[in-house]
């Protein structure tokens, strides 16, 4: 399979110039092939949002490069935001939300009609078209951010612990939507999220980043059969032995420190 | 502990009922109250009645006006003036403070600029304007943008540098071309407080509007009240007041539904009358 994403030696310190310059990233290098799906898994402030800023393009690494593969001339990667409520557009109903990346990249009215019913149906939100965001549950918030950043068909999503603050039913429904989702419109995805068993459930690999300033310090290969299920692959013995590994992985990055 | 409660409940209640319904009813009763005692004071002659005709006069001078057909050739030319100026003041006024609160360079630029023309009272311009601009309408629609535009523009810039940071890289992230950013993301953010400057502005434009037509000219609802004075019609300058109170009480109503509309989306916003 093609690379999608290639991240050489990416740091990043945030205010170099001063007197206690934050070195938030030391040096990460991983690839990303097409159509995987990849979680980043670290300990909080160890610069996950910082990396997925940097992919992004809204701030620029102090080192290293980023390169996108895509078959376009455009770079066609959307990000979810990690403050999704305050991400989502107030002023516009969730359908708009949707409509968004279509209306400016300047679809026709009918291909954005068309799209926006099927993002809507594909999310579960049939019936909230015309809310605004604030009369939404948080679930159903961060749906439609992963409505409107998927209505752009995306090649490369970049998530950042999109259900770190959701319950833990809303979040197991979310994960197997995500997934099943990611099945059908084959993209790529990078996943941030803190939850060591959230990134074994959904990922083909696992980077596992150690403390600040963050690097790589180990890439976890997860052969559990797909599709997955929420009780019986949470409850194998080989999600188990994941788990216990990358506990021990993070809990030497701490030890360390 | 059940008994305490309850009276929480009840005093709550009682207040919410209070709030909506007789607290209003108890406005409107004051008013009443008010012109009772301006109808009976000049009535029994407490105060000189010339000057202070009594309430049943100054209502018939109104209606008389509003018979008239000149009266409505004032209405019309105030509010022109108006509205003219409070354009002209949005069209410059939001533009300026988006361009204001985006770039910094700019905002330095015509920072100290604002902040020394900001606090000089509109009306100890006109002198300059009428140097400038005559006594006509250019010079009073000047003064009407001059002291139209600060609210405005005030409030934009502040609207625009309080935008959350999470939603400008949400509009980043989308790769929008600069009138894409400013006319999707900044101004439909900022738009809460740009509405409450233009509300502001409202209120001026028509307070302007009526001071200019009394140092000049010879029409408008100002004119009209300063042309009763001087030649001792005081119930229809009561009446012109009446008139510009109520056309400010209108225009106010209108506006508040408007952007209550159009503010729908914004939790919390719902601009009341007062
Ligand atoms: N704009 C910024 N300026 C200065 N420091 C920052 C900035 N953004 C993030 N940091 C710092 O960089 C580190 C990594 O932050 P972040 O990427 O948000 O971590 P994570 O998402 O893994 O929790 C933190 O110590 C944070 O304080
Ligand atoms: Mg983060």
């Amino acid at each position: 399979m093609n690379t999608a994403l290639e991240i050489a030696s990416v740091g990043k310190t945030f205010n170099e110039d001063s007197l206690s310059p934050t070195v938030a990233i030391g040096s990460i290098t991983f690839d990303v092939r097409e159509g995987e799906f990849i979680s980043i898994l670290g300990p909080s402030g160890c610069g996950k949002t910082t990396l997925l800023r940097i992919i992004a393009g809204l701030i620029q690494p102090t080192s290293g490069q980023v390169h996108i593969k895509t078959d376009s001339t455009e770079r066609n990667l959307m990000l979810v935001f990690q403050e999704y409520n305050r991400s989502l557009f107030p002023w516009r109903t969730v359908a708009k939300n949707i409509s968004f990346g279509l209306e400016v990249s300047g679809s026709s009215p009918k291909e954005l009609a068309k799209r926006v019913d099927e993002y809507i149906n594909l999310v579960g939100l049939k019936g909230f078209e015309n809310h605004y965001p604030w009369e939404l549950s948080g679930g159903m918030q961060q749906r439609t951010a992963i409505a409107r950043a998927l209505a752009c068909h995306p090649n490369l999503l970049l998530m950042d612990e999109p259900f770190g603050s959701l319950d833990a039913l809303s979040r197991n429904e979310l994960e197997d939507d995500l997934l099943r989702l990611w099945k059908q419109a084959s993209i790529t995805i990078l996943f941030v999220t803190h939850d060591i068993d959230e990134a074994i459930y959904l990922s083909d690999r696992i980077i596992v980043l150690s403390q600040r300033p963050s690097k790589v310090e180990d890439i976890i290969l997860v052969e559990l059969p797909r599709p997955r299920h929420q009780v019986e692959s949470r409850s194998s013995n080989k999600f188990i032995e994941y788990r216990s590994k990358i506990s021990r992985l993070l809990g030497r990055g701490k030890a360390r420190e | 502990m059940n008994i305490d409660l309850k009276l929480v409940g009840f005093w709550g209640g009682e207040k919410h009922v209070n709030r909506i319904g007789i607290g209003k009813l108890s406005g409107f009763a004051l008013i009443i109250a008010l012109l009772l005692i301006w109808e009976l004071l000049s009535r029994y002659s407490f105060i000189d009645s010339v000057f202070f005709p009594p309430l049943s006069t100054v209502i018939y001078a109104l209606m008389t006006e509003i018979n008239s057909q000149n009266i409505w050739i004032d209405i019309s030319s105030t509010l022109a003036r108006c509205f003219s100026g409070y354009i002209i003041a949005i069209t410059i006024g939001i533009p300026v403070g988006i361009l204001m609160g985006r770039s910094q360079r700019i905002y330095n630029l015509f920072e100290p600029l604002v902040e020394i023309l900001r606090p000089i009272p509109s009306a100890a311009i006109i002198p300059v304007a009428i140097l400038f601009l005559g006594i006509e309408d250019k010079m009073k629609i000047f003064v009407i943008v001059f002291a139209c535009i600060w609210p405005i523009l005030i409030n934009t810039i502040d609207g625009v540098k309080s935008i959350d940071r999470i939603l400008i890289e949400t509009g980043n992230t989308f790769r929008l071309n600069r009138n894409q950013f400013l006319l999707r993301i900044v101004l439909p953010a900022s738009s809460p407080n740009i509405v409450t400057g233009m509300r502001i502005s409202l209120a001026i434009s028509l307070i302007l509007a009526i001071t200019v037509e009394m140092i000049s000219g010879n029409n408008g609802i100002g004119f009209f009240i300063l042309d009763a004075e001087r030649s001792f019609k005081f119930p229809q300058m009561y009446s012109g007041i009446i008139m510009i109170g109520m056309i400010g009480y209108i225009i106010n109503w209108g506006f508040v539904k408007l952007t209550n509309r159009v503010m729908k989306w914004h939790r919390g916003f719902t601009a009341t009358l007062v």
